[in-house]
């Protein structure tokens, strides 16, 4: 088996596990992404944490220890013992306390799950890149197609507005535009989505140029096809291969830009998760309690490597001068 | 194998080795030396026999200072805890007012009477005080100053201080006089208000040139404080050394005060654990948990005179109801985000006069965190989720708005995410944001906002106008808050002619307050800071003086013998008890930091 194809079927497998982890979130996650029970005392808790979940009358309590005496449910919380009465303690059986919570990858800064929030930060975050490429390539697919196909004039007006906007810095376009919409996910889509289409619209056009001069098109036109007929039937379907490589190779470009705005407090809003919100939570406690920002950083670099592998790959396969 | 057995035979059989033994040899006398080095060190490492004067304090700022002159470089805390290490004010307030109305101390002024009718208030100016270039300080500074911050074309923050002033005459050389409009309780605090400026120095430059030209004060600078200029790199470092004609000869300890600028906390706590800053004013609560026990730190913690609340919007008809805006407060667990964002170091706030104010009404009990009845109220009010989407609503519309503050400050971004999942519980949609302070500010001035977190500084003149009705269109009173009576007692309160008989008008402001519930107060939190134990001085009531932003630095001194073991760049030497400072106090204002 040659090296691309081992890297193509390792970075299927990546991709493929982050999405079916993604998708499955709502079955997978312990608990809820956004549930703060205690947030005094469930912060910061490192992985693999067990508590107590204590449901009192109006608020929970996480405790460390408990302990059922005659008098009540004496529980440790910030390292004090407290006792509550039974009848006070909603979760509480014969059998004893029904919430035992394991933190698998600990809690953040509010005492979320922040297993929960990385599997629920996957959906947003590769759904956010997965949109924002397709309509990024639909806008370059069609935009290339059309200028390829256009008089000379427009062709030319197409590709200087093109090399307008490729000049112009992306990052510093989408903080500008990020700042004055107030971002959501459908923004994010549209903002990355309109900003990342001329180079796949550069591709395509060079593409089209190309393949119009070949005798296979050169024999469509003869016959007496329309021009449009002749890009939907014989030019398109030939440039979309290298495009569509580019497709995976741009969904990991995606993920960081994503990750870097909600970094800088400019992409997904809280309490919704992404990876990239994630990070910046944690940032503050990148020395006290370090998996709240490095676990999202290397699912982030995961997902990366496994669109980076995939696309390389398919690039390989479906660009014929390679 | 036992360690010391291992390294043992590793010594022996590397001797066998001529070459290991040579390699070895610069090093074993390099550690001879060394030990010899820490005996010598050891020997200076006696008790400090008392105070003397030297060394050199780097102080970690976010920023830099704007400016020298007060009265157009802004209100700026960094710029205030400069001006306030080089100029002097008439008196020095005192931190006394968690029991009773601030004091003053003399400093320019050593004395000074009010007139029978209290229309008047004489100061009678110490005679040994001198600019640093060697003229006097008189009575003709002391007006020039009241004229800069009076003037139109100057327009100072803290210009509404001296409203109330008519005249400022000059008696002699070291007597001047400060003709009020009226008498009030606060006459003295207006008075004493902003630093005293050099009219010999500063006067050849028109008033209405002032604000163009801040940086020509910096060149024609001259002082009164404990500490002049020596070196000024904007947005890099600040070099502040003794003033030789400071009036107490005693003071400064400190050869040099360094201010670096670090923009970046979590910068300015390596560099301090590291040892190459001194002090850090503020540090977080998680910080200061994390660092608590690091050798070699002293910290100071004392109670600020803020406090953190959210105001509704009282525009909008969501929180035009004080029965709805009780239900919110009822909804949010206020407790949780004290204990979770400040520990021990935070505490709820009940009222706009913080508890360690001597006119906090402290007999108001907390609004008790209580979901259930807040579900309740609501629906009285016809708030329930009728569509069972999840959102409670009323005529169709759900209950939903946003909530802001402002971007930078962490606790305050972290607390409008844990009200956002509170209220989520009872069935509210919050969407909060962060928006920069300088973009929060016209939003909130302009009515433009559904709910804001944000903290106001109180002023020891305890001047609530804030909540009078007529501040609503300047976007003072942005919260649009409107009662007749409280209008009456905020204007009866600033006419009574003796601090305490403001009492009884601010208990029933408060407990007006409380009853409408205005805001829902969330936080009062402590201010911690840390040093170098190398360093002395830099106390609570003392280094900021409980008075949010200054400092002057001028008893803070090192302990000798540390200083020379652990920096050679610091020569300090033990000091005197600390002696109280002075910081300029400005009127109640929201903060960003």
């Amino acid at each position: 088996m040659q090296v691309r194809q081992v890297e193509a079927r390792i970075g299927a497998v990546i991709i493929s596990v982050l999405s079916v982890l993604a998708l499955a979130a709502p079955l997978l996650a312990p608990h809820p992404p956004n549930e703060q029970l205690d947030p005094a005392a469930g912060r910061l808790r490192p992985p693999g944490t067990s508590v107590w979940a204590i449901e009192l009358n109006n608020q929970w309590r996480i405790a460390d220890r408990v302990e059922r005496r005659a008098d009540g449910l004496a529980f440790e919380r910030l390292g004090r013992w407290d006792l509550a009465a039974f009848d006070q303690v909603h979760n509480l059986t014969p059998a004893g306390l029904v919430d035992r919570r394991t933190y698998w990858l600990g809690t953040d800064r509010f005492g979320r799950d922040l297993l929960s929030r990385l599997l629920y930060g996957a959906r947003v975050s590769l759904a956010v890149a997965f949109f924002a490429v397709l309509l990024s390539m639909t806008l370059g697919i069609g935009i290339g197609a059309l200028a390829a196909t256009s008089p000379r004039w427009l062709d030319g007006l197409l590709m200087r507005g093109v090399d307008g906007l490729m000049a112009f810095p992306s990052l510093f376009l989408l903080l500008t535009l990020a700042v004055l919409l107030r971002p959501s996910s459908l923004v994010l889509v549209l903002l990355l989505g309109f900003t990342g289409w001329m180079g796949i619209s550069r591709l395509v056009r060079a593409e089209i140029l190309s393949l119009k001069e070949r005798e296979f098109a050169l024999a469509a036109r003869a016959s007496g096809l329309s021009p449009l007929r002749v890009l939907f039937h014989h030019l398109l379907p030939n440039a979309l291969g290298p495009a569509l490589a580019l497709a995976p190779l741009a969904i990991g470009g995606v993920i960081l830009t994503e990750a870097a705005l909600s970094f800088l407090g400019l992409g997904i809003r809280p309490p919704q998760a992404s990876w990239g919100n994630i990070i910046s939570e944690g940032r503050e406690f990148i020395l006290s309690a370090w998996w709240i920002s490095t676990l999202p950083g290397l699912a982030i670099a995961l997902a990366v490597i496994g669109f980076n592998l995939l696309g390389d790959s398919l690039r390989d396969a479906l660009d014929p001068r390679l | 194998m036992s360690a010391i057995t291992w390294v043992h035979r590793r010594i022996r059989a590397a001797s066998d080795r001529p070459s290991v033994l040579l390699a070895a040899l610069p090093l074993a006398l390099l550690f001879a030396l060394a030990c010899n080095g820490s005996k010598e060190v050891a020997k200076e490492e006696a008790p400090p026999t008392g105070p003397r004067r030297g060394g050199t304090a780097v102080v970690a700022v976010i920023s830099g200072p704007q400016g020298v002159n007060e009265y157009v470089s802004g209100a700026r805390t960094n710029t205030r805890e400069v001006l306030s290490m080089l100029f002097l004010n008439l008196a020095s307030e005192q931190p006394d007012f968690t029991d009773h109305p601030p004091t003053f101390k003399p400093e320019l002024a050593e004395r000074w009477e009010y007139s029978s009718d209290k229309r008047s208030l004489t100061f009678f100016l110490r005679q040994d005080i001198t600019w640093s270039d060697g003229v006097a300080v008189t009575a003709d500074d002391v007006r020039f100053s009241w004229q800069a911050q009076s003037h139109p074309d100057i327009g100072w923050v803290g210009a509404e201080y001296k409203e109330p002033i008519e005249d400022v005459e000059v008696i002699d050389a070291h007597t001047v006089r400060f003709h009020f409009e009226y008498p009030f309780a606060g006459q003295m605090l207006y008075a004493n208000e902003g630093v005293i400026i050099p009219k010999h120095a500063w006067s050849a430059l028109p008033f209405d040139q002032w604000r163009a030209n801040a940086d020509w004060f910096l060149e024609h600078l001259v002082v009164s404080g404990p500490f002049t200029i020596d070196s000024w790199r904007a947005n890099d470092e600040f070099r502040l050394v003794r003033n030789e004609r400071y009036f107490d000869p005693e003071l400064p300890y400190l050869d040099q005060v360094v201010l670096r600028v670090i923009p970046d906390r979590a910068s300015q706590l390596v560099q301090l654990e590291a040892g190459s800053v001194d002090y850090i004013n503020a540090i977080s609560p998680d910080d200061r948990r994390r660092i608590m026990h690091t050798p070699n730190l002293v910290f100071t913690n004392y109670w600020g005179r803020g406090y953190a609340f959210i105001s509704w919007n009282l525009r909008k008809p969501l929180f035009d109801d004080s029965r709805v805006r009780r239900a919110l407060t009822m909804a949010i667990d206020r407790q949780a985000i004290v204990e979770t964002l400040w520990g021990e170091f935070g505490r709820l706030a009940i009222t706009p006069v913080p508890q360690n104010i001597w006119a906090s009404k402290r007999d108001l009990p907390p609004i008790a965190f209580d979901p259930k009845e807040a579900m309740k109220i609501l629906a009285e009010q016809g708030w329930s989720d009728h569509d069972g989407d999840g959102t409670i609503d009323r005529d169709g519309k759900p209950f939903a708005f946003e909530l802001v503050t402002n971007l930078g400050n962490q606790q305050r971004m972290d607390s409008i995410v844990m009200v956002q999942e509170h209220l989520a519980r009872i069935g509210i949609e919050v969407t909060t944001r962060n928006i920069p302070f300088n973009s929060l500010m016209p939003q909130l001035n302009t009515g433009d906002y559904d709910a804001v977190l944000i903290k106001l500084s109180v002023a020891t003149d305890l001047d609530f106008s804030q909540y009078h009705s007529r501040n609503i269109a300047s976007g003072r009173n942005f919260y649009a808050y409107s009662d007749p009576e409280v209008d009456g007692w905020l204007e009866a309160a600033r006419r009574v002619e003796k601090a305490e008989d403001m009492g009884p008008y601010l208990d029933k402001i408060q407990g007006r307050l409380y009853r409408d519930e205005v805001h829902t107060f969330v936080w009062e939190s402590q201010i911690v800071g840390a040093h170098l134990a190398r360093l002395h001085g830099p106390e609570p009531n003392g280094y900021r003086e409980m008075v949010d932003g200054a400092a002057r630095l001028e008893a803070v001194h090192f302990q000798a013998y540390r200083v020379l073991i652990f920096a050679t760049a610091h020569r300090g030497l033990p000091g005197a008890p600390l002696r109280p400072s002075h910081p300029p106090l400005l009127p109640s204002s929201l903060g960003a930091g």
